[in-house]
């Protein structure tokens, strides 16, 4: 199978991370992912997209207000780039984020990444370009060779 | 018309306890959790300490909407008060076992049984001469 490509630009307004997350959740449905990995799928991708419009104050003056998604599909998996013009975040994104320390100091923020990271199969960060941050999610098929976790 | 978000609060007797029942429904995420932080910092500086969320009708939480529940939980707990869930969905459940939620935050499968917790353990804190409750 070619590679699908969907590229989708909005404008950095939390007020359609619903209407994504269902149109993440219907493509991750229509690919045969199972119910658990398609909530993961949606979470993970929620937060991503929740973490460029939350900072989209800090963009810089005179950048297009629009941040980018990019779906690919081919015969392996499903992979996700968010781009925005936002603040470098690499190190945040290097921290680890031990769930038991968060969960039991109650911590009020920090659980994105670390769904993020958690929920899908692979992700990377790279500040790409002049001042560009690129943040790739990869849920990778179930089949024979790749079964589902708690199979 | 965009938001899909609602928050109802009552107030209910449990023992000698008020509870702050508060029902939230739809999206909660980073869209719609200001709504109610807002509303529960100003619930807290009335002085409630004890609340019961009936999550029946959320269809999605995100670690926005989780965020401002563990603030909560720990405001309430530091006032020596509670939060407690009922009605919990089992993809909302399923969120909070995936992320470790559950064993701090009390859920119930029905109203009564929550109310009759917050009942329980204000009468046994009292016996103990504690004056955390009202």
């Amino acid at each position: 199978m070619a590679t699908d490509v969907i590229e989708l630009k909005l404008p950095p307004q939390a007020q359609y991370l619903a209407l994504l997350r269902r149109f993440f959740e219907e493509l991750a449905q229509q690919l045969g992912f199972p119910a658990l990995e398609v909530e993961k799928i949606v979470m993970a991708v929620d937060e991503a997209l929740a973490n460029s419009v939350r900072y989209h104050d800090a963009w810089p003056p005179g950048v297009e207000r629009v941040y980018t998604i990019k779906v690919s599909i081919d015969d392996h998996a499903l992979k996700i780039t968010v781009q925005d013009p936002g603040s470098d975040f690499s190190e945040a994104f290097q921290q680890e984020i031990a769930l038991d320390d968060h969960v039991g100091e109650m911590r009020s923020s920090g659980l994105g990444l670390y769904i993020i990271k958690s929920f899908m199969d692979e992700v990377s960060y790279e500040r790409v370009g002049e001042a560009c941050n690129e943040l790739q999610m990869v849920k990778h098929f179930v089949t024979e060779e790749n079964p589902p976790e708690h199979a | 018309m965009w938001k899909k978000f609602n928050v109802q609060t009552s107030s209910v007797r449990a023992g000698n306890v008020e509870v702050m029942r508060i029902k939230i429904d739809g999206y909660l995420d980073s869209s719609t959790f200001p709504k109610l932080q807002e509303h529960l910092t100003e619930l807290l500086q009335q002085g409630h300490h004890y609340y019961l969320l009936d999550l029946k009708d959320l269809d999605y939480i995100s670690s926005a909407g989780l965020g401002v529940l563990m603030g909560m939980l720990r405001d309430v707990r530091e006032h020596k008060g509670d939060l407690k869930i009922v009605n919990m969905s089992e993809k909302i459940e399923r969120v909070f076992n995936l992320l470790g939620f559950s064993r701090l935050m009390k859920v119930y499968n029905d109203e009564a049984a929550a109310l009759g917790s917050f009942a329980q353990e204000a009468k046994a804190s009292s016996d103990e001469g504690d004056e955390g409750f009202q």
